[in-house]
């Protein structure tokens, strides 16, 4: 079992490794473009100006990441599981002496493991780039801050699979709704740190959504279609 | 596997649909109504407020002439005005607009008010429930800015300060680095006056675009409350005199050019309490209804009284008190000559909220009115037996026919049955495109 599922992860690895690095190429040129917008802003006027702009003011100078979670979390889905179901080319891997749940759960989480190694990539450089200007305190607040656009980029992931993954037509719609439900609360604009109280719902949901990803695997096994 | 993916997928569903599909609805649906301007009108002798409703009322439609008919101006004996009128009876509030009228000087209570009178007297004192610490994210780093800055405007300082378990510390923004030598300078003055560590809540009016530095509030372990200002970069630390049994929960400090009054000291039973600028002697306000946790309150001044307004989501409630002297006695504690509450016009229901009750068993939030932290909240609907339960039922029956339709019902038939009729749409609009009885 340990070699298929290595087998697996391997040929993921193989089919994905362009976009991974493009996507990778992509969260460090963001982070650099976030590091130079700060030292421009920090050149441009006084520091304790520039803190009581994000401090007081609540101005979030990494804006700009807000989306990328989901842009690239939508895109690495594209990438991986396109292929797989072009041509039903899935059905190959349905071959392989693995129960369909611990197939699925595989290419998943190889996904979920690239998409939040990309993302405490990303957002662990905008904490460092901030602690170089920003008291540490501050740093708690910009992460609660991320946290819920980096939590839009998993549930991208999962309901982009499910609406590749899934056959029939009414039922991708299904996972189209449900992404856009969950992303919608996620990107609104609240308090910065305000997020630190509701993240746990958030985080449950993850589990629920990937376990129930098997329907449209199975949906596609049994070729059901309308 | 197959049931578990299954249970697993409507829970989620339930919960998110729960959690957009209101949210969505009232987005299209429903008009969001600000919060009613309630007032003691020293004229009248009575409370008046402006409110804009839902729906027609022909009363006030007729007193507006044709424009902005959604727009009320009532007392609270149930009388309309036209806003020109409303204005009139409000000579403290909309002073410049009777001035231009030729209206000033205005006579209430036998005495004479000009506008330079009325401007000395008139400040607001806003504390929202959403600016208590436990009801918002914890501030970083604040400044304390110089109280003698050496010129007019006020001056934003190079640092800012944390308060720690051992004391405060404060941050160079130009090196991001504590400074040592000013952080034990602080700590010392506050600890040489007892001030015990760490600090349970700090108060004050961190902007520069104000009269003067009327400094800051730190309320330490032990519940004390001390005042501290930065003056030509030294510390003056004072221990504020508080009444027995009283510890403060919030200070809300405003500085006003008036100078005689600094703001409020909420205290943990509840009540507000002025601060005098000269002395920081705390005067009680008898505000019995206030909750501070579900309302926001607010004082207004004018030259004759203070105006107590709170309201949480649906009430609004007035006292109104006599302007406390300037030499009141401290802790003495000022009682309403009058009060009244109301119900506003945005908790009325309309066609649009009973919609959303019938059709919605449960509705799950994230954001609340009188917090900016976020919590996930799940209430039932208000109308969920009357209204919700049976749309539910129907919902359920008319599955059970549609199901039928294919195959007599098995058991996840009866399942989902249960479901729809326990959540209604929530639980339709998944199994509907999932279709797992096909």
């Amino acid at each position: 079992m340990f070699n298929v599922l290595a087998a697996i992860f391997s040929k993921e690895y193989v089919k994905t490794r362009t976009s991974m690095l493009i996507l990778f190429a992509l969260g460090i040129s963001l982070a650099a473009v976030i590091y130079f917008d700060l030292n421009r802003l920090f050149m441009l006027d006084h520091p304790e100006i520039v803190w009581y702009h994000t401090l007081d003011l609540k101005q979030i100078p990494y804006g700009i990441f807000k989306y990328l979670p989901m842009l690239s979390a939508t895109v690495f889905c594209f990438c991986q599981f396109l292929p797989e179901m072009r041509d039903e080319r899935l059905r190959i891997s349905l071959h392989l002496p693995c129960p369909l749940g611990l197939l699925l759960l595989a290419h998943i989480v190889y996904g979920l493991i690239f998409l939040m190694a990309l993302m405490i990539a990303e957002s662990g450089a905008i904490l460092i780039i901030l602690g170089r200007k920003y008291p540490l305190a501050y740093l708690p607040e910009a992460f609660w801050t991320m946290l819920p656009w980096c939590l839009a980029g998993i549930y991208a992931y999962l309901c982009c699979a499910w609406v590749l993954l899934e056959p029939k037509k009414k039922t991708k719609v299904l996972g189209l709704i449900l992404g856009v439900c969950i992303c919608t609360p996620l990107f609104q604009h609240y308090t910065p740190g305000a997020f630190s109280t509701a993240y746990l719902p958030f985080i449950l949901g993850i589990p629920l959504l990937t376990v129930s990803l098997f329907l449209p695997a199975l949906h596609f096994r049994t070729r059901e279609v309308e | 596997m197959r049931k578990v993916a299954y249970a697993a997928l409507m829970l989620f569903s339930i919960l998110v649909l729960s959690l957009a599909l209101p949210a969505a609805y009232d987005l299209i649906f429903i008009k969001p109504i600000q919060k009613t301007n309630l007032f003691f009108s020293p004229v009248l002798k009575k409370c008046i407020f402006t409110e804009q409703i839902r729906g027609f009322d022909a009363k006030a439609a007729a007193k507006s002439e044709g424009h902005h008919a959604d727009i009320v101006y009532k007392d609270e004996s149930g009388e309309y005005y036209d806003r020109l009128a409303f204005e009139a009876y409000l000579p403290f509030i909309y002073y410049r607009n009777m001035e231009l009228r030729g209206l000033l000087p205005v006579t209430a209570y036998g005495q004479s008010f000009d506008r330079k009178t009325i401007e000395k007297h008139r400040r607001v004192l806003e504390l929202k429930a959403t600016s208590l610490d436990s009801h918002r994210p914890k501030p970083s780093c604040l400044p304390l800015i110089e109280a003698d800055p050496g010129q007019v405007a006020l001056l934003y300082p190079d640092d800012r300060f944390q308060s720690t378990t051992k004391g405060l510390q404060f941050i160079n923004a130009d090196f991001n680095a504590p400074d040592e030598k000013l952080s034990k300078l602080f700590t010392l003055a506050l600890t040489n006056q007892g001030f015990v560590f760490p600090c349970k809540h700090i108060g004050g009016n961190f902007t520069n675009f104000k009269p003067y530095e009327g400094g800051i509030f730190l309320v330490d372990a032990k519940g004390q409350l001390f005042h501290l200002m930065r003056q030509k970069g030294e510390p003056f630390c004072t221990k504020v005199a508080l009444p027995k049994g009283v510890v403060p929960r919030h200070v809300l400090v405003s500085e006003a050019r008036e100078r005689q009054w600094l703001g409020l000291v909420l205290d943990t039973q509840d009540r507000i309490w002025l601060l005098r600028q000269h002395d920081l002697a705390l005067i009680g306000l008898e505000t019995t209804r206030y909750r501070p946790n579900e309302m926001d309150f607010k004082l207004i001044f004018n030259p004759l009284f203070v105006t107590a307004i709170f309201s949480d989501a649906k009430k609004i409630y007035a006292q109104v008190f006599k302007l406390p002297v300037k030499d009141a006695v401290p802790f003495s504690i000022a009682q309403p000559f009058h009060s009244f509450s109301m119900s506003m016009s945005r908790s009325q229901e309309c066609w649009q909220t009973m919609v959303a009750a019938s059709i919605f068993p449960f509705v799950t939030t994230l954001q609340a009115e009188n917090t900016s932290l976020l919590t996930a909240r799940i209430t039932s609907s208000s109308h969920y037996f009357s209204l919700s339960l049976p749309i539910c039922l129907l919902l359920a029956i008319g599955y059970f026919f549609y199901s039928r339709r294919k195959k007599s019902p098995n058991r996840l038939a009866w399942t989902q049955i249960g479901l729809i009729a326990f959540c209604g749409i929530y639980a339709l609009i998944p199994i509907l495109l999932l279709d797992e009885n096909s």
